[in-house]
């Protein structure tokens, strides 16, 4: 048959424009990758059309290699330092520089409407070539915890992108005091819904962010950084649409409240989060409490009776963020109150317990009333003081919608009620069937070898893992290793594993791209690593770092432990890795 | 007694002493007791001649040059010492007695080490389980650990009666947030009516 026959048989008589029709509106990245593996003709028509691109970690391909297969893509996610840098586990000067894919953007990415930047390291010189390339058509730019830029590069953006609809800097590192960008941004731009500065330590001035909600009537969303919020009342008065308002602050400790009282909110805010808002501020929420999706509690100085008496006025809420003061408690008062809850995060408080508030604890309790009370639960992220097999059993009785599940066990208490969690863990993973992201950080006697199978095991739709404290011995991760069948991205610390078992294990799972190991079982030179090399598998290694001061600082400092970076590449050795970085395979 | 002071003694694969110094409260002894390997204690300490016990004791201090700092059993404090030359280190267990002369930076190794090895932490349940280094510290988010040092400041160093505000003389209003040099408002009193619409 000839080949012409062929892809007409493929194509089902089907004519390559109905098909580049059809295919347009298949916009999931997994179906588009199906798309691509049926025949060349549907490679080429999925490679020209394909809108939109996740790289997990930009040293995974080119810029040139992107362009080439996807001339066209409108929009582009790139993330760089591993997700340990959250915790200020990776050295700043680990990599992640946009600077290539800045210049290939500029040339030749002619559609590109939305960047979308993750853990990267971005310069003001990297700003400029985009915005003199692409300023005029950008319509959304995420620079979402990066680093590198000044407030010079939020200039270039303010003044050039006037098509600007979201712009988001959410916990980047921004040097630079003045806030003119904000009123290049009021000024040059009418069309801003979304507006994300939160977490950040840029200066804000309440006269620009009037202007801007003067000229910008779409604005629905604003996260600022610090700023008393008393001087926002002309703000809120004059943004009308706005449904989503994070940041700004309390300061007074003395002083009349009342100036916080006579904030009139906009009418349709139902998503907020306010940092420093103390028992008696809150009380600003109350009128429209109830209208209340989402709330962000995780830095305020709430006790835990003023999280049940403020929360148990949300029936509606459908997104809920605190810290572990919010106890058993308000736990059992969102169960009651929060049946439409669809994501919770319980973060972790002080470990100080003098400052924190001594009910301030979650345990199975909580986590019991939880998972009977919320039912549409989707994503749950915990640390608790303490925890049973039961607590985790009810979870994967009730619920069935969990698909992100993260529980870290605080080493506040000495002894943990109901310890290790295997059969917990095991009717957990049986009973939530939808999980795709799984952590589970525990002390050693948490999960034994066969708890760890049964990660293995009963994980059959899992993508990432995050493994901290776990197993006993190189058989739990083998065991492990032979189930997990789409475990994409894997994450382990201070576990007890041989270099030689994880490199077996990373042999082992079929669908792992992404391998990150701190706290292992090093071997002299780190050889045994080198059994899972093989082609397009990147393998770099951060040796253990030793101090002058070893002996007195030997636990204090967090880097100084070894780290395992291993993922799939098609761009070959990374040419860009700081000295504390050692490519190991290519080598 | 009032005191206790405890030692670990191990061989080559697991070698080292800690003593600590006559500063921990006893309940925080107590406490730290009740998580020492009892199996460990009894082959270091032979409820027998103080006399034997010195010697082997001195012995292993000698041998051990710098002692790993990577143990994962706990060890307790408690010692005092007078500085001379050698200085003689007396070890209470048990209603035994030890007395050793040591040098001073033997000593002082001795002390670093058992505050190192004390500061481990090892929760019960891992008896019998062989960790092959310190358990890495639990991290926290970054966004989060500034919140809560600024929070720290602001609860320990603002009394009731402290206002925050203060006003310049250039009419500007700035808020003293943290050591961190937070992002302040700053606003001009003749705009702060302005701008209605």
């Amino acid at each position: 048959m000839s080949a012409r026959t062929l892809n007409r048989v493929m194509s089902f008589g089907i004519s390559d424009l109905a098909l580049e029709f059809v295919l347009g509106y298949v916009d999931d990245p997994r179906d588009r990758e199906a798309v691509s593996l049926v025949c060349k003709k549907w490679y080429q028509i999925d490679a020209l059309s394909r809108k939109h691109v996740t790289i997990a970690i930009c040293y995974s391909t080119s810029p040139g290699r992107l362009r080439r297969r996807f001339p066209n893509l409108e929009s582009l996610q790139l993330k760089g330092k591993p997700r340990a840098a959250m915790f200020n586990l990776i050295p700043e000067d680990w990599g992640g520089y946009v600077g290539p894919w800045i210049r290939e953007i500029a040339e030749a990415f002619n559609c590109l409407k939305s960047l979308h930047l993750r853990r990267m390291i971005v310069k003001d010189e990297d700003i400029r070539v985009l915005v003199k390339a692409r300023g005029h058509m950008l319509e959304s730019l995420k620079l979402d915890k990066c680093s590198g830029l000044s407030t010079d590069g939020l200039l270039l953006v303010a003044r050039s992108c006037r098509c600007l609809r979201i712009l988001s800097l959410e916990e980047s590192s921004i040097s630079g005091n003045d806030a003119k960008w904000i009123h290049e941004l009021a000024v040059n731009n009418s069309v801003l819904e979304t507006l994300n500065f939160y977490m950040t330590e840029l200066r804000v001035a309440p006269e620009d962010l009037e202007l801007l909600a003067k000229n910008c009537r779409s604005l629905v969303s604003l996260k600022i950084s610090e700023c008393d919020i008393s001087y926002l009342i002309s703000f809120f008065l004059i943004a009308t649409k706005l449904e989503e308002f994070g940041g700004g602050s309390f300061n007074d400790q003395v002083g009349d409240l009342d100036k916080y009282m006579k904030i009139q909110f906009p009418p349709k805010l139902c998503c907020v989060g306010l940092i420093f808002m103390g028992k008696n501020e809150m009380e600003i929420l109350f009128p429209f409490a109830a209208a209340l999706k989402k709330l962000d509690l995780q830095y305020t100085f709430l006790s835990t009776e003023d999280h049940c008496q403020l929360i148990q006025r949300c029936p509606n809420l459908e997104v809920l963020e605190v810290r572990d003061v919010i106890g058993d408690r308000g736990l059992e008062v969102v169960a009651q109150t929060c049946k439409k809850l669809r994501r919770l995060r319980i973060e972790r408080g002080d470990d100080d317990q003098g400052l924190e508030d001594e009910q301030g604890c979650v345990s199975q309790a909580g986590l019991s009333s939880l998972a009977q009370g919320c039912l549409e639960l989707e994503y749950l992220a915990v640390y608790v003081s303490d925890i049973t097999n039961a607590a985790l059993e009810c979870l994967g009785t009730y619920s069935k919608n969990l698909c992100d599940f993260r529980l870290v066990l605080l080493d506040r208490e000495q002894r943990i009620t109901d310890l290790p969690l295997d059969n917990g863990v095991r009717a957990l993973l049986k009973g939530c069937a939808k999980i795709r992201r799984f952590a589970l950080y525990l002390r050693p006697g948490g999960l034994s070898d066969v708890g760890l199978g049964y990660i293995g095991q009963y994980s059959n739709n899992v993508r990432w893992i995050l493994m901290g404290n776990i197993g006993e011995s190189d058989r739990g991760l083998l065991r492990f290793s032979q189930g997990c069948p789409r475990l994409q991205k894997l994450e382990l610390r201070s576990c007890c594993f041989t270099e030689r078992a994880l490199a077996m294990a990373a042999l082992r799972l079929p669908s792992l791209r992404y391998l990150w190991v701190q706290g292992y079982v090093a071997s002299p030179f780190g050889n045994d690593l080198l059994l899972m090399a093989r082609a397009f598998w990147n393998i770099e290694f951060i040796p253990p770092k030793h101090d002058v001061n070893e002996t007195e600082d030997r636990r204090g400092n967090i880097e100084s432990q070894a780290q395992i970076l291993a993922y799939y590449s098609l761009a070959g050795k990374r040419v860009d890795c700081p000295d504390s970085v050692i490519p190991l395979h290519p080598a | 007694m009032a005191e206790h002071d405890f030692f670990q003694i191990e061989k080559q694969n697991a070698a080292r002493y800690g003593v600590v110094d006559g500063r921990s409260s006893a309940r925080g002894i107590q406490s730290v007791v009740s998580r020492i390997n009892p199996q460990l204690l009894r082959s270091v300490i032979a409820p027998g001649p103080a006399s034997m016990w010195p010697a082997n004791a001195a012995l292993l201090l000698s041998s051990s040059s710098p002692p790993p700092v990577t143990a994962p059993n706990p060890s307790v404090r408690s010692v005092t010492e007078i500085s001379k030359e050698t200085m003689p280190l007396t070890i209470f267990y048990r209603g035994t007695v030890a007395v050793f002369d040591l040098p001073r930076d033997k000593t002082e190794a001795i002390l670093k080490l058992a505050e190192t090895a004390n500061a481990d932490n090892v929760i019960g349940g891992t008896e019998g389980m062989s960790l092959p280094e310190d358990l890495l510290p639990m991290s926290r988010r970054k966004s989060l650990r500034r919140f809560l040092a600024k929070r720290k400041q602001r609860l320990t160093e603002s009394g009731p009666y402290v206002k925050v505000k203060e006003v310049e003389d250039s009419g500007k209003i700035r808020f003293r947030s943290s050591q961190a040099g937070v992002a302040c408002c700053s606003l001009r009193p003749e705009s702060r009516l302005g701008g209605q619409g």
